[in-house]
């Protein structure tokens, strides 16, 4: 049981820090802020969500995994709307915004 | 509500004991009293929540395996020779049925979430969303996540 938890917290906490590189890498590798924030949005959410998991399974108490929850649900909430935010601006200050995609619509 | 707040204090404390206990309940019995004076609580409206946490937890588990989706996605495209060729990005606009306000922050904050669509702005019913390819764009009009939520608006 004890090898178990900490061989599911490790392969989960590895597997979140590997989400965290690519989208580092990610970050680098594409050329313009909307596409940069995709990677931003995404992996992030998910990178943060495997690494608390992780930490639940080597935490003792079952305080610290409900506090590990609110963890998550904040940066679910919070994660989205930053880059909402970072994404309107963007659209919303940019005069050549039809240099870098297509544009159906614009708010 | 109530329960809620006081299930978070507990959380928070980690250790159930009577000074804990006390103090708990009068500081939830403090705000609990405001909110449902001044801040529009209701137990009506608690009732409606509890009513719909089924829902929303099929909601929440749809919502991580999309999320997964997405990151693999992402982490084919990051990963692959030249990112950059491989997108054709693109602003749409996209008419929502989701018609209360509540439900159209969960819808905007799930299409981020979901492969390859970002929202840049909500107005009205219309959410404009950047999407990162064709593929992404198509997927839009059939949103499963969206059709829940109609669903649940429907049912509530």
């Amino acid at each position: 049981m004890e090898l178990f938890r900490i061989i599911a917290g490790t392969v989960l906490i590895v597997l979140g820090l590997f989400i965290f590189g690519v989208a580092t890498l990610g970050l680098f590798r594409f050329r313009y802020v909307l596409n940069r924030v995709h990677v931003a949005a995404k992996c992030d959410s998910l990178a943060v969500m495997l690494i608390c998991f992780g930490l639940m399974f080597f935490s003792a108490s079952i305080g610290t995994i409900l506090k590990l929850l609110l963890v998550i649900i904040l940066v679910w909430l919070a994660n989205p709307v930053a880059n909402h935010l970072i994404c309107k601006v963007e659209v919303e200050t940019n005069e050549h915004l039809e240099d870098e995609c297509e544009v159906e619509g614009r708010p | 509500m109530p329960v809620l707040l006081f299930a978070l204090w507990l959380a928070f404390h980690e250790r159930v004991t009577l000074d804990v206990i006390i103090v708990g309940v009068i500081a939830v019995a403090l705000v609990s009293l405001f909110m449902y004076r001044f801040s529009g609580w209701s137990t009506k409206k608690d009732a409606q929540m509890v009513a719909r946490i089924p829902a929303a937890l099929v909601y929440v588990c749809r919502l991580v395996f999309e999320v997964c989706k997405a990151n693999i996605h992402m982490i084919a495209l990051v990963l692959s020779d030249d990112p950059n060729a491989k997108i054709q990005p693109k602003i749409v606009a996209h008419k929502t049925n989701v018609k209360t306000q509540g439900k159209r922050v969960a819808l905007a904050n799930s299409i981020t979430l979901t492969p390859g669509t970002v929202t840049v702005d909500v107005m009205g019913d219309v959410v404009f969303v950047h999407a990162i390819d064709e593929h992404a764009n198509a997927g839009l009009s059939d949103n499963p996540l969206e059709k829940m939520l109609e669903n649940m608006e429907r049912n509530a």
